[in-house]
């Protein structure tokens, strides 16, 4: 007999259960840690043995050389950096800025308390929000390489497309924890329904909508250094031609750059979210 | 700016209450066979509710809750439409009004709201200057462009009530009593002709309650409003106010001073409302 069998006033039957809860608990912990299991042993079995060009790997100081030609990276490709550095910087603030005016009728048509156009327009707007962030901004590039041709234009075109999902989503959702109180106020002296929105609408979205804009900013900076693999302008763009030219130090020293942009991005993000949000 | 000196001269009268002695004999407000059923309802919130209300003059609704307070006042201004019945504030009929006609009418009719109903990351300044933004140019409403003859007013009244030092804080910052103390001055800043004040001491406590209650009292009759005023409280009722209208299950029946109203008539008015309506 436990202890807490033993104590007076202890409630047997509350006890069984609360044994029999917790065995359940310990039951599932288990069952999902073999499913896990499982399924690793089951995509090593069948995806990377078999997949994996185990020949060409050769051996330990092989992989270790093959690591080392990346090392140490070449500083003599910094002075033509600054100028795909500063356009993905471009491409993420613009394709920013364009996704945040792209998501505002889709965050207006989303959110359940509005639906200004009814279930059709609801409907539409959830459908837009789940295929932007469904589809990967690689492919969204790709897209626009192909629409617009290589270039900045497209990758801002891809960035844009790519952040109504979540833009809008956070947007619809604030817009339907909406405080209607203020806005009741308003219309009971008399307030034009523009007046309402600017005053008591408004500044209720604002910290939510830039707080959400300097995040998916601070994200796109990383989609936009990428983006170039694929022909959509900024770093990538040098990065692939590194990697294709075999220069491994100049690709290290391209990841360096974006890493640096990327650090900059966050502490300017964390901020300028602490000042508004 | 302004000095706190400077501010405490101005006060706070707005032109339009300097009525005629003639129009003091007419009703301000007429309200005739009023109700109210809310989309679903099974019954009438309001049951041919009808009285009059005289220009400046201080009238306290009392009733249990979901007699149908809150919603007499907001079928008054038309944040709730009435079914059916009449609202006339002096010679226009409110429930016959739409669109800009509404608009332009309810800016005769200020309102102070139970929650404050402000809007929190404004300044207090700003909340109160909102209380004209319906009467100012469109732009300028956008862009919160005032004349600085209107922010002088609007400073003044905000010193009037205690919060001159406050009026560059934001409002969500203030305490529950000093925020509607701004809900106050923002509703009197309308220059309105009736104020509809809805439960203003509901969530504050006694001692501060009955400091609220005295500023609406006083800031009313400076400025000639009338004002028609939701209270639950018997005992504050009976200090502010010389007439009680009593409201129970959506009818009036109590029209008179409060001195008419004895307890066991209290115990009618309160006592065991029909509990579906609440």
């Amino acid at each position: 007999m436990s202890a807490a069998q033993a104590m007076p006033g202890s409630n047997p039957a509350a006890l069984a259960r609360w044994r029999q809860a917790r065995r359940r608990g310990h039951m599932a912990v288990l069952a999902v840690t073999s499913l896990l299991l499982a399924l690793s042993v089951w995509a090593v079995q069948g995806s990377v043995i078999p997949g994996t060009d185990w020949r060409r790997m050769g051996g330990f100081a092989e992989v270790v050389t093959g690591f080392g030609r990346f090392l140490p990276p070449d500083p003599t490709l910094l002075p033509t950096l600054f100028e795909p550095a500063v356009q993905t910087i471009l491409i993420a603030i613009i394709g920013t800025l364009l996704g945040a005016v792209m998501s505002l009728p889709v965050a207006v048509l989303g959110a359940a308390n509005l639906r200004p156009l009814g279930m059709p327009g609801y409907l539409l707007a959830r459908g837009l929000m789940t295929m932007s962030r469904s589809i990967h901004e690689i492919v969204w590039a790709l897209i626009f390489v192909s629409a617009v041709g290589l270039g900045a234009f497209a990758g801002i075109l891809a960035l844009a497309c790519r952040s109504v999902g979540f833009v809008s989503k956070l947007l619809a959702e604030a817009i339907e924890r909406i405080d209607m109180r203020p806005v009741e106020a308003m219309k009971a002296q008399g307030a034009r329904p523009l007046d309402m929105v600017r005053h008591a609408i408004v500044p209720q979205l604002l910290p939510i909508g830039l707080g959400t804009l300097i995040f998916e900013w601070d994200i796109n900076v990383n989609r936009a250094a990428v983006l170039g693999l694929v022909g959509a302008g900024g770093l990538g763009l040098t990065f692939h031609n590194q990697l294709i030219a075999s220069n491994y130090a100049g690709v290290t020293t391209v990841l360096l750059t974006i890493l640096a942009i990327i650090l900059v991005g966050e502490a300017i993000s964390v901020r300028l979210r602490r000042r508004l949000v | 700016m302004f000095e706190s000196s400077e501010m405490a001269q101005l006060r706070f009268v707005p032109a339009r209450h300097a009525a005629p002695a003639a129009a003091l004999a007419e009703p301000l407000l007429q309200v005739e066979n009023l109700r109210v059923r809310y989309p679903g309802a099974p019954e009438d919130v309001l049951r041919g509710v009808g009285f009059t209300l005289a220009p400046r003059e201080f009238v306290a609704v009392i009733g249990a809750s979901g007699s149908g307070k809150s919603t007499l006042l907001r079928a008054i201004n038309r944040l709730v439409e009435p079914s059916a019945g009449s609202v006339r504030l002096g010679d226009i009929e409110v429930t016959a009004l739409q669109g800009g006609a509404l608009r332009r009418c309810r800016r005769r009719m200020g309102m102070i709201f139970q929650e404050f109903n402000l809007i929190e990351r404004y300044r207090v300044l700003d909340n109160v200057l909102l209380g004209r933004v319906g009467s100012q140019q469109a732009l300028r409403a956008l862009f919160s462009i005032y004349p600085a003859t209107m922010i002088a007013e609007a400073a003044a009244l905000l010193d009037r009530v205690g919060l001159g030092a406050f009026l560059d804080q934001r409002v969500d910052a203030l305490s529950g009593g000093q925020r509607q103390r701004v809900g106050i001055c923002r509703a009197l800043f309308q220059a309105p002709e009736l104020l509809l004040v809805d439960e203003p001491t509901s969530s504050l406590d006694p001692r501060i309650a009955n400091d609220i209650m005295a500023q609406i009292r006083d800031l009313a009759q400076e400025s000639g409003v009338a004002a028609l005023c939701n209270i639950h409280d018997v005992a504050l009722a009976r200090q502010f106010a010389s007439r009680v209208i009593a409201l129970r299950d959506g009818i009036i029946v109590h029209d008179g001073p409060f001195d008419e109203l004895d307890e066991a008539a209290l115990g009618g008015i309160y006592a065991a409302t029909d509990r579906s309506r609440l």
